[in-house]
């Protein structure tokens, strides 16, 4: 089983220890920073969303333009554009990237956030209203005659799009849908609806319990094989492992400082998180400092759990180690970004992607093997 | 007063009487089309809007992409997208181009059309929601502070955007002639955008927007753009000759193209293709080349009237315009691209200079 690593495109660079400056758009940033990935060997990059950055798509868009290979993951919000238009927006940016758009499906887990674009319903109503979007968003995709709709959020008459993505997934034009979500009403909109079923990182034992989890929530719709997963991670890695969790301490104390005076984290701080992803992380973390052999909670603790922040630290050799733990419960996808984004690109690119895919393709030789022996 | 010129661009080449034909989005064509508005000197090209369409901004962000100076006018409907999210996005694409978008406002005037993206509302709530729609998205470009917003339509809180357009603003053009779309026009458009009827009633059109601006305390802030599609050639009997030709190809294409088969059905609801309509049935030609026939054939859905004509008799009809206070023509062929290249060549330039030559005489009168 291959499988594909995933990188981050922010609209201008930023970090747990990178305060932002100038432009909140910084189009030599984007540009520089989706070349990087592309260069070294990522499969895809993320663009995330959020109630008062830029708009995911457009940035996700430019970045398509500025990359001939490299795959996007366009981070979406149900709730804010109507299905049919989303539809249409979707394949035309597919056909505009050539057939590389993948779309990540996040309902919102936080209601002050929601309120800022105008949404107030409540968290189990979101992931409702998920699951109707979904299905409206795969009909305008794949259907050839103009449809009828009932609702209840959306109902709709005689819509056709024009547009269909230029990918196909299981023979029909679909784009592939990444899904985010840990609470159980997310889970069983995801087993519904996830081509890829995205978590945070955490320690392997929680990482089997939610795949067994997934799969379930997929198996009465014939979905448990077709599902695959996601998991996030901050590696830091460096050629000794004592230098690599030097470096993670040396995070630890910049972030600290980033983390107490800049706006963009205040609101966070003491709070406990709405999402249920985030309060698994930070149950993680209350575990431990260290979990497994090496995955690092601290940033997670210091940040509340804001999104993907948990990291695994040591020699390229030992992340690769522990990614393929991971990889062996069912992960097909790594999400991984670092705490100087494009420094760290280039070096997961040189130092640990190539270590993962020669070890999983030395895997996959070895298990097929002895069946061709037996033949 | 400079004379701005608006092409269009779709994602591929075809009209109502040339048949697209190649994928639905093309992005060799989008390229290739910025690139010849480009060239000949457009302002801007229009990028359009329908529930069957690619998708207008993201057509708008390759078209920015692949070119250095034009400004896409993208076509939006108020009612499917969150206003904050639909000003983050557009901000967004403005600081990406180098503050080059516009955005062309249009609510929509048909019942059938609207449902089939899921918005039931009547005609009189949709500008209203427009109206609403228009207020928050501007709150978004211009506070420095996040805000609430509680409307009949939307409510927001602690609302706020981190990118902002490159100017502040993003400029607002403005469609709709009913009374409901002027009144919101007078508050909201800077630039008001009427279809090619005759020139005395373009002026009163013009009147009536002034006067609804005046009332709503923004006297002399609005400008005005005329949409027509000019059919030209070296003489004024091959032009005409052409026109007949686009006719009959416009015929054949009945029923055929994507166009018209999603065209909703029933006479046209919205007062402008009504208008538009009643136009071409006072006669096949008005004034001295307006040419109706496109327009009484396709039930006016759209932008379809022609000038038939020289260059410089063409020419000389835009002056007629400018005359009563337009500034702006969207102009586009019935064989898009190549008339993209003529308008650039013949059309612009001249009617540029005969512009300028009559600013000069005035002033010395």
């Amino acid at each position: 089983m291959p499988v594909e690593f995933i990188g981050y495109v922010a609209p201008r660079e930023a970090s747990e220890i990178i305060v932002p400056q100038g432009p909140a758009v910084d189009r030599r940033w984007i540009s520089t920073v989706a070349k990087a990935h592309e260069a070294v060997g990522f499969d895809r990059a993320l663009v995330a969303y959020g109630s008062t950055g830029p708009d995911a798509q457009q940035i996700a868009a430019w970045a398509a333009h500025e990359t001939r290979t490299l795959k996007l993951l366009l981070a979406h919000r149900p709730g804010f554009v109507f299905p049919t238009l989303a539809a249409r927006q979707l394949a035309t940016l597919d056909h505009f990237s050539r057939g590389r758009l993948a779309v990540h499906i996040i309902s919102g887990g936080s209601d002050v956030e929601q309120r800022k674009d105008g949404d107030w319903l409540d968290h189990d109503a979101r992931y409702a209203r998920t699951a109707e979007y979904l299905a409206v968003l795969r009909r305008a995709w794949s259907a050839t005659t103009p449809f009828d709709h009932g609702g209840p959020l959306y109902p709709l008459k005689d819509s056709f799009s024009g547009v269909k993505p230029l990918q196909q997934v299981a023979g029909q034009p679909q784009l592939p849908i990444f899904f985010g979500g840990a609470s159980e009403a997310a889970i069983r909109v995801a087993g519904q609806q996830a081509d890829v079923y995205a978590l945070w990182g955490e320690p392997l034992a929680e990482v089997a319990q939610t795949i067994a989890a997934v799969r379930a929530a997929a198996a009465p719709h014939g979905r448990e094989r077709h599902i695959g997963f996601s998991l996030s991670l901050r590696p830091i890695i460096a050629p000794t492992e004592e230098e690599a969790w030097a470096k993670a301490h040396s995070i630890l104390a910049r972030a600290r400082g980033v983390v107490g005076s800049s706006p963009r984290w205040a609101g966070r701080l003491g709070q406990v998180p709405a999402n249920v992803g985030s309060q698994r992380l930070l149950a993680a973390a209350a575990r431990g400092k260290v979990l497994d052999a090496r995955l690092w909670t601290e940033i997670s603790a210091l940040t509340g759990a804001a999104g993907n922040s948990t990291a695994l630290v040591g020699t390229p050799e030992q992340v690769a180690e522990s990614l393929l733990a991971y990889h062996d419960l069912g992960v097909n996808h790594f999400l991984i970004r670092g705490f100087t984004p494009l420094q760290d690109a280039l070096d997961y690119g040189r130092e640990l992607i190539p270590l993962v895919r020669q070890e999983v393709a030395r895997r996959d030789a070895a298990a097929t093997a002895p069946a061709a022996v037996a033949a | 007063m400079t004379i701005d010129f608006i092409g269009l661009v779709g994602t591929q080449d075809g009209s109502e009487a040339y048949a697209a034909s190649g994928p639905v989005v093309n992005p060799a064509h989008v390229a290739l089309a910025g690139r010849v508005h480009e060239t000949g000197a457009f302002d801007r090209v229009l990028i359009g809007y329908s529930s069957f369409s690619p998708d207008g901004i993201q057509l708008a962000n390759y078209l920015a992409h692949e070119t250095e100076g034009l400004s896409p006018l993208i076509a939006h409907r108020p009612g499917f997208t969150a206003p904050t999210l639909a000003a983050r996005s557009f901000a967004t694409l403005d600081q990406l181009s180098g503050g080059r978008i516009a955005i062309n406002i249009i609510t929509g005037g048909n019942d059938t059309e609207q449902q089939r993206d899921g918005d039931f509302l009547g005609h009189d709530e949709r500008y209203a929601r427009t109206d609403e729609y228009l207020t928050v998205l501007k709150k978004v470009w211009h506070s420095d502070q996040p805000f609430d917003h509680q409307g009949a339509h939307y409510h927001v809180q602690g609302a706020f955007s981190e990118v902002k357009p490159v100017s502040g603003h993003i400029p607002i053009y403005f469609s709709g002639s009913s009374d409901a779309a002027i009144r919101v026009a007078a508050k909201h458009a800077d630039v008001y955008m009427l279809w090619g009827e005759p020139v005395a009633q373009v002026a009163e059109v013009v009147q009536r927007v002034r006067a609804a601006a005046a009332e709503a305390g923004r006297a002399g802030q609005i400008r005005y753009s005329l949409s027509l599609r000019p059919v030209l050639a070296d003489t004024e009997a091959a032009a005409w000759a052409r026109a007949d030709e686009i006719l009959e190809r416009a015929k054949a294409l009945q029923g055929q193209s994507a166009w018209t088969r999603f065209r909703p059905p029933g006479a046209p609801q919205n007062v402008g293709s009504q208008r538009l309509l009643a136009v071409a049935n006072e006669g096949r030609v008005l004034d001295k080349r307006l040419w109706t026939e496109v327009a009484k054939l396709i039930g006016a859905g759209g932008n379809s009237t022609g000038l038939v004509g020289t260059p410089e008799q063409v020419a000389e009809s835009l002056l007629d315009y400018h005359a009563v206070g337009i500034d702006t023509f969207l102009v586009r062929g019935f064989d898009p691209l190549r008339d993209a290249v003529q308008y650039g060549r013949e059309l612009i330039p001249l009617t540029r200079r005969l512009a300028a030559q009559r600013a000069t005489l005035e002033k010395a009168a």
